[in-house]
Parts: C-alpha cells; sequence; structure tokens
C-alpha cells in the first residue's frame, strides 16, 4: 500500500548543499578516468552519526567499479551502494577493498556488522554526491558511520 | 459424515498487533501513528527516517513503508500494518508494554527512558533541544550517548507520555543521545501519535 507523500519542508539551501557535499569521491571516481579501479565514497561530517544497524556481504562489480552492501537484515535481500566512514580511501594493488581508519582493511566478500543510515538519492543530488552510476535516483544507499566487526 | 484434514504450513493469528519499541530489521519501533490522506485516517507505526525502508517487524512482513522525512522537523517515517496498530509500546527487556495516554514536549532537565532493541530500558536528562545532527535538524539532545546502533527509532517516553523517538548521537560537548520530539512529527510527516489503537484490520 502506497501513498502520496505530503509536500516535505524545504531544506535550508546552505545547510542542504554543504551536506551533500560532504559525501565526495576519495578515490578519483570519475567515469571519465579508465584508471581508477574502484569508486569509493565517504562522508566527511564528523558531528554525529545514525544508529540504524547495518549488516551484509560487501560486494564488488567490476563494471561499475561500485561496492555494494548485500544487506541481510530482514526478509527482504536488498544491495545498498556504500557511502563509508571519514578518511576511508580504497586500496591500492588489485584487491578490491577499502582501508578504513581505525578499523583496517575490509575486503570485497566479508561480511560487515555496524551502524549508520539509509538515504534515498533525490533528483539533483547525484552531482554534488557523485553517487550517480552507482545508485539510482529514488533509490537507497547506506551511509555506514562505525563498522564494529568484519570477517570473511 | 467424512471429515476432511487439511495440514497448512503456518497458522496466521488475527490477534496480532504491532507496537512501538519492538525490534524491526535494522531498526526498533516508536509509537503508533496516525493522519488523514484523503478522507481515510490511516494507521501506522513510526521509526527514525534513516532506518532502511523496507523492515520487517521481529520475524513477521506486516510492514508497508509509507514516507519518511530526513530534514528540518527530525528524522523519521512510518509504515502501515496488515496488523492492527497498538498505542502501547515496549519498555523493558521483560517484555513489559506501556499504554500511550498523552504527548509531552520535552524541557531542559527533564528525565526521560528510552528504549531501544540493542541496549534496552536506559534513562537520562534532556541536555538541550533544537540541535541539527548533519541534515536532520530540531533535534532534542541528552546529557550522555548511551544508545547503540539498532537503537534508532525506539520509544522516549516518561510513564505513559511520549516524547520522541531515538535518532543517533551528537558530538555536543561529548557524545549525546538525539531524539526526534515527538511533537515534530506533524510538520515532518502529517502524524500523531496514537493514544487509542487502532481499528482491527478487516
Amino acid at each position: 500500500m502506497k501513498f502520496m507523500e505530503r509536500p516535505k519542508p524545504e531544506w535550508p539551501t546552505v545547510r542542504r548543499t554543504a551536506f551533500l557535499l560532504a559525501l565526495f569521491c576519495v578515490v578519483s571516481c570519475s567515469d571519465d578516468d579508465p584508471t581508477s579501479k574502484w569508486r569509493v565514497f565517504a562522508d566527511e561530517r564528523s558531528d554525529g552519526k545514525d544508529e540504524a544497524e547495518v549488516a551484509g556481504v560487501l560486494r564488488y562489480a567490476t563494471d561499475d567499479r561500485c561496492f555494494t552492501l548485500e544487506d541481510n537484515l530482514g526478509s527482504g535481500d536488498q544491495a545498498f551502494a556504500i557511502v563509508w566512514p571519514a578518511g576511508t580511501e580504497g586500496l591500492a594493488g588489485e584487491r578490491a577493498g577499502v582501508r578504513v581508519p581505525g578499523v583496517g582493511e575490509v575486503l570485497a566478500g566479508e561480511v560487515l556488522e555496524g551502524g549508520g543510515g539509509y538515504y534515498t538519492l533525490e533528483e539533483g543530488d547525484e552531482p554534488a554526491t557523485g553517487l550517480s552510476g552507482c545508485v539510482a535516483v529514488g533509490e537507497e544507499y547506506v551511509s555506514v558511520d562505525t563498522i564494529s566487526s568484519h570477517s570473511s | 459424515m467424512p471429515i476432511t484434514l487439511r495440514l497448512v504450513d503456518d497458522v496466521q493469528s488475527s490477534d496480532h498487533r504491532v507496537y512501538g519499541g519492538a525490534v524491526l530489521s535494522t531498526c526498533t519501533s516508536g509509537f503508533g501513528v496516525r493522519r488523514y490522506i484523503g478522507h481515510d485516517l490511516v494507521y501506522g507505526l513510526s521509526t527514525a527516517g534513516h532506518c532502511r525502508n523496507d523492515q520487517d517487524y521481529g520475524d513477521r512482513n506486516v510492514l508497508d513503508f509509507v514516507g519518511e522525512h530526513q530534514g528540518d522537523w527530525g528524522d523519521a517515517q512510518w509504515h502501515t500494518s496488515s496488523e492492527q496498530i497498538s498505542d502501547d509500546f515496549y519498555n523493558s527487556t521483560e517484555d513489559t508494554r506501556r499504554d500511550t495516554a498523552a504527548v509531552g514536549h520535552a524541557v531542559v532537565g527533564q528525565y526521560l527512558c528510552r528504549y531501544g532493541k540493542t541496549t534496552g530500558r536506559r534513562c537520562d536528562n534532556v541536555y538541550s533541544r533544537n540541535h541539527c545532527n548533519n541534515s536532520k535538524c530540531r533535534l532534542s539532545i541528552m546529557d550522555t550517548n548511551e544508545a547503540q546502533d539498532g537503537d534508532s527509532g525506539g520509544p522516549w517516553y516518561w510513564g505513559d507520555t511520549a516524547y520522541g523517538i531515538h535518532q543517533g548521537e551528537l558530538f555536543y560537548f561529548g557524545a549525546k543521545d538525539t531524539f526526534t520530539p515527538v511533537t515534530h512529527l506533524d510538520e515532518a510527516l502529517g502524524l500523531e501519535v496514537l493514544t487509542e489503537p487502532g481499528p482491527k484490520p478487516k
């Protein structure tokens, strides 16, 4: 059952812009750059965090160079593009994975557990976030704030 | 007279209800809510807006996402259910529930309790009001941070009065729990908190 939602209050432009600009590619993530191996997005905001549970298997797709979290919470298996904690960088070399400050290397195929929040990519958000190509407008992505465990 | 017996895989109880303070897939439910959509009064269950849109209630797939708000009026979303929406919420790990009788606006220094699926029942004083946690604003913050991942969306209450739904953690002179005041649910999503249970599904 779906309903039309009443119009949302407008966000002040300055705060919304700052929020979106805080989500950016750490590693070269332009589709124009054929040399970049994987696209890694990190949230450089550091004043707070969301406390939804986040868990699943880290996957990497070679065609679009995006990491996704194959969510295993609840009955509906879904895959979400990932925005990583501040300071996260893609690994050099051939292994698909990232290095998360305070956590270490997290590799594709590992099971992640932690916390964060789920957001829907809205029309007009893509240029600021750079997420286009990894998540479509209207789809959810997950912003991981903390990783409590990861294992293969 | 011959009697035919038929085996079924599952028995659905018509007495099932959904409550606040319950285990969702990625979060904790908040309070029963309702709003008018057209001429229809629609009942649902609230949680935090940053929780995944697709949620199970415990192990039951009975919730349908309706809408969310993550912005000027806090951090909230709601779901309708194929089961009856209760105005009660869980407030302890012993499966005890409270009846929501009123809605309050918390003031600085007020002592409130929270229930979440990860940390259970914790209580603290309101430190300050009207804060932003990244893009989510008009949040109230508590003296300390005791909640953990999975507690988002859970009820903040005192006695039988609803005050907020848990949001997250803000670093403001130390780590502090944050919540969306339930009095903002109207501006955020047009919702009011239930103080009577919703109707039984037909």
